[in-house]
């Protein structure tokens, strides 16, 4: 099975309101969903790699971006 | 620039300025075009004004006027529910000295040096009313100087609860929503009377990914948060997509998101170091510290090129003493963590004050800000400052 990677998921601003229906696409394109952010019209969850072009060619989705690390200053 | 020659001698006498607005911005006046072309004049004319210094696209006419008319004047304004001020019109000249603020500041009895140069020591506002989230390492919820306030807190760390096992969450809460006043120790809180959420987004190693801090930044929108203090960061000058568009949806939804330049600067190199994300966000205010003499701090990051990659303001940011979790209860830490949540603190005041949220506080805390003789790239539009006292209504 090939390696996983947490993404962030922008949802386009047009489906927003509807996040379950985002969610539910998001979930047959190879998202494993972890949390939906519902006021911030977000999703993050876990895809192989190979996944993300279909992603982010869908018309729910704004940008798909690979997880980043923070520290406190 | 002009200002008032002084505060005793400028007055010209018999002479006002009536302002037909609202007192105070939080509270925008309704009066509209028509009032002010027709309802004004025929009023000023009732009291027994001339109209000659009445100006329509102001809402302000200046009068001759003994006392006594004008109290006949604000009882038939007063009639009308019309909102109107008097104020003694002033002599104004050529400013030709500058301010005497002061330039260096030092921890006292009573105050912390950055709650002084911020001008929160002695406000009349204190945050009430407002929510403020500091997005960090959790909160040491039994610290005594918190005793009484409003906490709530939530943990995004997996296998962690919501406790500060770093300090650093309990040092910026402890700067923006803090103390004024501490028995036996000096007060370092710039919104006491604020409304507290702490949300642990970094774990107890000081560490934390997008999954944590973009819930966090739900969590605070869910709560109705006013104000959202993130001192965190990643030493990268790409813009991070995902926090373009959570910048934007939470001013969307009257939220403004303060954040750490970072620390990546090595001035004494001539390193100035660049603003990394999420503060690179154009839609996130970037933070940069200020030591007590009002200079850039050695570590703050200076203006990346590109929208959004700008130091936007500054805030007291070296060697600064706040709460800190267990026996220990005080620490005195450097960072543009620091100078975060002395903004958030003071962004929490203005709106208090103004009733401003969103990007007009944004706009409210740049415009209040005491500009500094030193590069915009580094302190953006200079020290952050709390909201001027009320004026006595003549």
């Amino acid at each position: 099975m090939a390696s996983q990677r947490t993404f962030i998921v922008t949802i386009s601003e047009t489906y927003t309101s509807d996040m379950s229906a985002a969610v539910t696409q998001l979930e047959s394109h190879g998202l494993q969903v972890q949390q939906v952010l519902g006021m911030l019209g977000q999703v993050i969850g876990q895809a192989p790699d190979e996944r993300v072009k279909e992603l982010k060619g869908l018309d729910c989705v704004q940008s798909v971006d690979s997880e980043q690390q923070y520290k406190a200053l | 620039m002009i200002t008032p020659e002084s505060q005793t001698t400028a007055e010209v006498p018999g002479r006002y300025v009536l302002i037909f607005d609202s007192p105070t911005s939080a509270h925008p006046s309704t009066l509209g075009v028509a009032a002010l072309e027709d309802k004004v004049p025929n009023l000023l004319s009732a009291a027994g004004y001339g109209t000659t210094e009445y100006f329509p696209r102001l809402g302000i006419a200046v009068v001759d006027s003994p006392p006594e008319q004008l109290d006949d004047f604000s009882a038939r304004v007063a009639g009308e529910h019309m909102p109107a001020r008097v104020v003694p019109e002033r002599i104004y000249r050529i400013l030709a000295e500058a301010d005497d603020e002061p330039t260096s500041y030092a921890d006292n009895d009573e105050f912390t040096w950055g709650l002084q140069a911020v001008q929160a020591a002695n406000s009349q506002y204190t945050g009430a009313g407002i929510k403020v989230a500091v997005l960090d390492t959790g909160f040491d919820t039994q610290h005594p100087d918190f005793a009484g306030r409003s906490v709530t807190t939530k943990s995004f760390a997996a296998g962690e609860d919501a406790a500060d096992g770093h300090g650093h969450g309990t040092h910026c809460i402890g700067t923006a929503c803090g103390p004024r006043a501490v028995e036996g120790g000096r007060g370092y809180g710039v919104a006491s009377g604020a409304e507290i959420f702490a949300g642990k987004v970094l774990g107890s190693n000081g560490s934390g990914t997008d999954s944590m801090i973009l819930a966090g930044i739900d969590w605070a929108l869910q709560n109705e948060c006013h104000v959202i203090s993130m001192s965190l960061g990643a030493d990268v000058r790409e813009v991070h997509p995902p926090y373009v568009t959570a910048g934007r949806r939470a001013l969307e939804q009257g939220t403004l998101i303060i954040a750490a330049a970072g620390n990546n600067a090595k001035r004494a190199s001539n390193d100035p170091g660049f603003v990394g994300a999420p503060a690179n966000s154009p839609y996130i205010m970037a933070v940069g510290a200020l030591d007590s003499g009002l200079q850039i701090a050695p570590f703050s990051a200076r203006t990346l090129p590109g929208r959004g990659g700008q130091v936007d303001i500054s805030g007291p940011g070296v060697k600064v003493y706040s709460s800190w979790p267990g026996a220990q209860r005080y620490n005195t830490i450097s960072g543009t963590s620091m100078a975060t949540p002395h903004v958030a603190g003071v962004a929490a005041l203005l709106a208090e004050a103004t009733g401003y949220r969103a990007r007009e506080l944004w706009a409210e805390l740049v415009q209040q800000a005491r500009r500094l003789e030193q590069f915009s790239v580094d302190v953006g539009a200079g020290l952050t400052r709390s909201p001027e006292p009320v004026q006595e209504q003549a």
